[in-house]
């Protein structure tokens, strides 16, 4: 097919209009930065647009020398290794176990299934969690609720049962245990769905704040996403921490706007540094989820 | 292969208890099973308290019986009304709007001959979809901040429009938080259409050409038709999940001075539930909120065998 001009004219409109569309990305996030480099006065005097005025990284260096920001950023960092690693261990067992026959197959799956459907929903588990397990400031209230997810174990299941049989079965005539089989066959074969299920694993408690809300009031136990909530939504928080804040951010001489920005930039640079090199693991797991699903 | 499928399904129906193979698998199984048990079916038998006057004393099994006066007290409340009204709005936009945006922005990508640019513009969409909520919410709630916000600045420079504050104004909320689950969605979205859309046979394309079809044709009778399946299946997931789905955006942007028009049930559950521990009420609701949303879904579903010959079941 040769293209005509009107073609090339309308790639051009095209090219135009996405990069329209993609500004409402890049632009906030252009403000975002330039608010938290840009001198006092500039921020005090309400016109910073998409460029800096001036140049200051005091309030950065507020932000990192900031002992519940490291312990946060610690947290977060603990919490999403444990949460990944115990995920992924108890749905791939999981979703092993269900590719193989066993007495019970149908109704422990249908056990399972039930629970996409139902939950109890916030305050049952709220007061399970709180009441009945004593979980109430401990790692366990966020990590233990959330670990079988039964969306993940379904997918994984569907590409454990698309290996070719042949495989395991070559291997248990080699003389290979069953242990042997799910360790040197099967999960070398699913290695990208494991890759992919366990970068949605990590997202979603990297990204998590709200259970660190309801089962925590220890600062020492706050996620980075929690901090930044306490540190750019401080409205309705109870009145000593807020003022306790405010008093450190007047102290320190810099603008709270600063301050803010900063704590967002901070917050979201790990993770928009990453993106990038792991989107396309992102890409494959909703195309598989959304096949099998 | 139908044949195979079959007796794969009657196999399992008479498989027997065998210790030597099944007591390893039950090994695989149990962290799994005790979970979900205390994580899962344990809050659904703690629905029980949507019937009682629960206190935390004597908890679970020992408070009081009411029956069904949890549920009366907040039908009758105009409160539960309000949020009811708001959470079906809110929800409506952002399936209409929500659902567009992804298919059009794939389609205009689509026509891109351009790799790299194509590429950059797409690894730029899925941004939003990395960064949490909290994150999110900082960056609209900043640039729409009547102090130094951006789009403020912007109005101001261009229009000399005096700040507003967007946050604090009703006939704006909904807009805002319906924008913003646009933004943070729409690329990873869009990746579901692409798929499709990079799935339509190109002989199509080039024989409507020698037919002397448009561009615009070619659009409406070959690229649309194509997406319809994978546009319903989303649709469908989408009404399914539509009374949970929000909280976290609307829960870090709204006030007090827009809750007329932004506050929601889950939010409404939350201030309820958690900060005046009215356990039972909230309860009550939280257990029709589930109700309603496995009715949609079923009512969903059901839809979608009839249009599109596709089900969940």
């Amino acid at each position: 097919m040769k293209r005509t001009k009107g073609e090339k004219i309308f790639e051009i409109f095209d090219m135009i209009i996405l990069l329209i569309i993609i500004s409402t990305i890049i632009l906030p996030i252009m403000h975002i930065i330039s608010v938290s480099i840009s001198n006092k006065e500039a921020v005090l005097n309400l016109s910073i647009g998409i460029f800096p005025k001036g140049f200051t990284i005091e309030a950065y260096k507020d932000v990192i020398s900031r002992k519940t920001f490291l312990s946060s950023l610690c947290n977060s960092i603990y919490l999403t290794i444990l949460y990944t690693f115990f995920s992924l261990l108890v749905n791939t067992m999981c979703a092993y176990a269900f590719t193989k026959y066993f007495y019970g197959k149908k109704y422990l799956n249908i056990f399972f299934i039930i629970t996409m459907y139902f939950s109890g929903g916030l305050i049952p588990t709220y007061i399970l969690i709180t009441n009945y397990l004593k979980m109430h400031n401990t790692f366990w209230a966020m990590l233990l609720p959330g670990i079988v997810n039964v969306f993940y174990m379904i997918i994984m299941r569907a590409q454990i049962e698309a290996i070719p049989k042949e495989l395991s079965e070559a291997a248990i005539v080699d003389g290979a245990k069953e242990y042997q089989v799910l360790y040197k066959v099967i999960l070398p074969a699913i290695k990208p769905t494991i890759a992919a299920v366990g970068m949605f694993f990590a997202l979603d408690m990297w990204n998590m704040w709200f259970s660190c809300m309801l089962y925590t009031n220890k600062e020492s136990m706050w996620t980075l996403q929690y901090f930044l909530r306490m540190m750019v939504f401080n409205k309705d928080l109870n009145v000593d921490r807020s003022s306790k804040i405010a008093i450190s951010i007047d102290r320190n001489n810099i603008a709270p706007a600063n301050f803010q920005m900063a704590a967002i930039v901070l917050v979201a640079l790990p993770i928009v540094s990453i993106y990038p090199f792991i989107q396309k693991y992102f890409v494959k797991g909703i195309l598989v989820g959304s096949v099998k699903g | 292969m139908e044949q195979l499928v079959k007796k794969a399904y009657v196999n399992l129906n008479k498989v027997k208890f065998n210790p030597g193979r099944d007591i390893p698998i039950y090994f695989l199984l149990l962290p799994a099973v005790v979970l979900v048990i205390i994580f899962n079916y344990m809050p659904i038998y703690g629905i029980i308290i949507a019937f009682q006057k629960f206190s935390a004393f004597k908890g679970v099994f020992g408070s009081q019986w009411v029956g069904f006066d949890n549920f009366k007290y907040f039908l009758l409340d105009e409160n539960f009304w309000r949020v009811f009204r708001n959470t079906v709005i809110i929800n409506i936009y952002q399936i209409i709007f929500g659902f567009l945006v992804p298919i059009i922005f794939a389609l205009l990508l689509n026509e891109i001959t351009r790799n790299k640019f194509k590429k950059v513009i797409q690894t730029v969409s899925y941004l939003p979809h990395f960064i949490s909520w909290v994150v999110a919410a900082g960056i609209f709630n900043s640039i729409l901040s009547p102090t130094n916000g951006l789009v403020n600045v912007i109005l101001n420079e261009l229009f000399g429009i005096k700040p507003i504050y967007f946050l604090a104004k009703q006939e704006y909320f909904r807009s805002i938080i319906v924008l913003s689950c646009i933004w943070k969605g729409f690329g990873m979205s869009s990746v579901y259409y692409l798929a499709s859309l990079s799935a339509i046979d190109t002989q199509l394309y080039e024989a409507s050409y020698i037919d002397g079809a448009g561009k615009w044709r070619q659009t409406w009778h070959i690229t649309i038709p194509g997406l319809k399946s994978i546009a319903v299946i989303l649709l469908i997931l989408q009404i399914g999940s539509m009374v949970s789905i929000g909280f976290e955006q609307i829960f870090l942007m709204y006030n007090p001075l827009v809750y007329d028009v932004g506050d929601v049930i889950s939010t409404y559950t939350f201030r309820l539930g958690i900060e005046q521990t009215r356990y039972s009420l909230t309860a009550a609701i939280g257990f029709t909120q589930s109700v309603i949303n496995f009715i949609l879904l079923y009512a969903a579903n059901m839809l979608s065998k009839k249009i599109i010959g596709w089900s969940m079941w």
